[in-house]
């Protein structure tokens, strides 16, 4: 059976399967969302308007037989936060049941004419719309459990907390994950608020008896399936008792933090003398003092043999959050000057509920503590916005907006954001490298825009030099080129750090795909294909009305100093136009 | 004989060297010209266990090189040794600070790789 796209139309209350177009029946994941918004959103439409949709694609492979952590769901649509294209990815049960139901996209478009709130659920005998008023300022941890309590089968969940049903463009997308809890977000540039714009609280989504995923090729399927297991599990990052298997990507605190490029108190400084204190290793210790259903290894979806996420227990071994990411420990401390792993842990917990990127919110919270609003290291104060957030009162509201809206309101000229969106826990200054990425992107700043790949096996081998400055332009290209292709199999970015260094692994990601999909593909056509998404995305932008101008960090980050280096950023704006120049030049 | 203290950070395994589990950060006094290599004797630590290693928030080595090892200390320097099992992709390093001694070897290793 032939994949199809799910179209909900909210005006309507109307669902209708269609055949999969021509002109998107090679993409999946990312590449779909992108090449969809591209072609059926207006880039100057108002994001919470009845034009802007949200795209939700699980990737390539996704749902099919043990292809290894693979269950990534890409979520796109027009940004409320950068007023550009986002694509944003998440683990949780989605993406799998998605693809299981024969579904290569479900878009969600229009907004309800009685202004009522919606619950969806979606299974393989099609789409059921009821009133979601008594879901109406639920937290996704009550919501996940009322749903798994209402519908059997142990079901994906994608909702919105009360961020999202206010429309504040930092409201993220939940999706829970296998023990049920919401933990997992597609959490940049607010699609929560582009959801919540369609009247949709919760969508539900069983594929008990759905048709499941068919292989064009089997033998090939498996072949390349095989190749990339084989480099997960070889690899000193992501085996068994490799780097995120021991410590989650919290693994990064003190290795940024010694390298002097630890974004600290709103990115004035790049070390901070607590990051052991919220570091992953801090995390591991306490887990393992602790007990109970704490644990160092879990899975964000089914089939992940990675397992970097964890499950933070409390004192008495009870769950307390999963997870806490290396960004999330960044932003909502080393950033805010607050080095207590147990207020970290809480913030978390508070943004998984009412349903706010932890990227943004710590970005947020720092800049209120710029402005005076807070004093840095003040975890009480910090903590109480959330509260103001989830009351929607006026301070909430415009923390809920995101780092650039709390830097006007409270008159901060030091906003680290590129295209309205915050930077992550990476200082470009002493990290040069990021700094032409966040930059770049369509996506704004963004640390998982252009993932690691090796040059020589991306194809451009000889040419990248790691110690010449000269063509960070060129190789941010192939990252951002790289990330997009991965962005789009329904594999965890994560799977980056294997095929870096092991060709067999780079090879088989491309096989698999081409084994499920039947499009002829090599890992000698990654990147090309990577491109072609950017292309999409980055005209999208330009029709949006972005510039060269949008491609820009901060001023204060080239006028001021950041210790313990004291160096500024100095990229040259010729140097930052190179990245994209080639989408005007290449026919 | 002259002294100096040395402000240093083990992470990972390499913290049950200085009597922590997974974090242990100690000021160490060693002699006067010491060396890195001197400083990981004073803890016993093989050196095929370190990974990253920074003096001062310069990175000095990488995980399967010995760059670092000749590297002199002085009095107040910050040192930070990473286990084996830590990781840090390409990405988040590219363009930062790296000794003269360590740019030599990976410029001998011709290309990036996350592991050598």
């Amino acid at each position: 059976m032939a994949k199809q796209i799910l179209r909900i139309n909210m005006s309507a209350l109307k669902a209708t399967y269609e055949p999969i177009p021509e002109k998107w029946v090679r993409w999946g994941g990312r590449g779909l969302t992108s090449a969809i918004v591209f072609d059926e959103v207006d880039p100057t439409c108002h994001p919470l308007g009845p034009n802007n949709k949200l795209v939700i694609a699980p990737g390539w492979v996704s749902g099919s037989p043990a292809a290894p952590s693979s269950g990534r769901t890409s979520f796109g649509g027009k940004s409320p936060l950068t007023g550009g294209i986002k694509e944003a990815n998440s683990g949780g049960l989605s993406s799998q049941k998605i693809a299981k139901l024969g579904l290569a996209a479900i878009i969600l478009e229009g907004m309800p004419k009685d202004g009522k709130w919606y619950e969806i659920f979606i299974n393989k005998d099609g789409v059921q719309f009821e009133d979601a008023a008594d879901l109406v300022g639920k937290g996704m941890y009550e919501v996940d459990k009322l749903m798994w309590a209402k519908y059997s089968n142990k079901p994906a969940v994608i909702g919105i907390g009360p961020v999202g049903e206010m429309k504040l463009s930092n409201a993220g997308v939940s999706v829970n994950d296998p023990e049920n809890e919401p933990g997992r977000y597609a959490g940049r540039g607010g699609l929560g608020a582009v959801m919540g714009a369609r009247g949709v609280k919760v969508m539900v989504v069983d594929d008990t008896g759905g048709p499941g995923v068919e292989l064009a090729n089997k033998e090939l399927f498996t072949e390349g399936r095989k190749k990339l297991t084989a480099a997960i599990q070889a690899h000193d990052l992501t085996k068994k008792d490799g780097g995120l298997w021991t410590f989650g990507t919290n693994v990064l605190m003190n290795i940024i933090n010694e390298a002097g490029g630890l974004p600290t108190r709103g990115f004035s400084s790049g070390q901070f003398e607590g990051a052991a204190k919220i570091s992953g290793e801090a995390v591991v210790e306490n887990i393992e003092a602790r007990g109970g259903v704490g644990t160092k290894h879990h899975a964000c979806h089914p089939g992940c043999i990675m397992q970097c996420s964890s499950i933070y227990p409390h004192e008495d071994g009870t769950a307390f959050v999963s997870v806490i990411e290396y960004e999330t420990s960044w932003s909502l401390g080393a950033n805010c000057g607050i080095d207590d792993i147990e207020y970290i842990a809480q913030a978390t917990w508070e943004c998984n509920d009412i349903g706010l990127d932890t990227i943004e919110a710590g970005n947020a919270i720092a800049i209120a503590m710029e402005g005076g609003y807070l004093e840095f290291g003040d975890k009480a104060g910090a903590l109480k916005t959330f509260d103001d957030i989830r009351q929607g009162t006026p301070m909430g509201r415009i923390m809920g907006q995101g780092t650039e809206a709390t830097a006007k309101a409270l008159g901060v000229f030091r906003v680290p954001t590129v295209k309205g969106q915050a930077m992550p826990a990476y200082e470009p200054r002493a990290i040069k490298g990021i700094g032409v990425t966040y930059a770049t992107t369509p996506m704004g700043a963004d640390h998982t825009s252009g993932y690691t790949i090796a040059p020589e096996i991306a194809g451009v081998g000889g040419k990248v030099d790691p110690l010449d400055n000269t063509d960070k332009a060129g190789l941010s290209l192939t990252f951002q080129a790289a990330t997009a292709f991965i962005d789009s199999t329904g594999y965890c970015l994560f799977i980056a750090f294997p095929i870096l260094d092991i060709a067999e692994g780079w090879a088989g990601m491309a096989e698999s795909v081409a084994g499920v999909t039947g499009i002829e593909m090599t890992g000698d056509d990654v990147i090309s294909i990577g491109k072609e998404i950017l292309k999409m995305e980055r005209l999208f932008n330009e029709a949006a009305g972005f510039t060269s101008a949008d491609d820009r960090l901060p001023e204060f980050m080239r006028e001021e100093e950041l210790p313990p280096h004291n160096v500024k950023w100095t990229m040259s704006n010729e140097d930052l136009d190179q990245v994209y120049a080639w989408v005007h030049e290449e026919a | 004989m002259n002294s100096i203290q040395v402000n240093t950070s083990l992470y990972g395994p390499l913290a049950q060297y200085a009597g922590g589990k997974y974090i242990a950060q100690k000021s160490v006094e060693l002699k006067d010209n010491a060396s890195i290599r001197d400083l990981m004797d004073y803890f016993g630590i093989p050196y095929d266990q370190k990974s990253y290693l920074f003096i001062n928030a310069v990175l000095c080595d990488m995980p399967g090189l010995l760059a670092s090892l000749d590297e002199p200390l002085k009095d107040g320097d910050r040192v930070g040794i990473f286990s084996l099992q830590h990781m840090w992709p390409y990405q988040y390093r590219d363009g930062i600070r790296m000794s003269e001694t360590l740019t030599e070897t990976l410029r001998e290793h011709g290309t990036m790789h996350n592991v050598y």
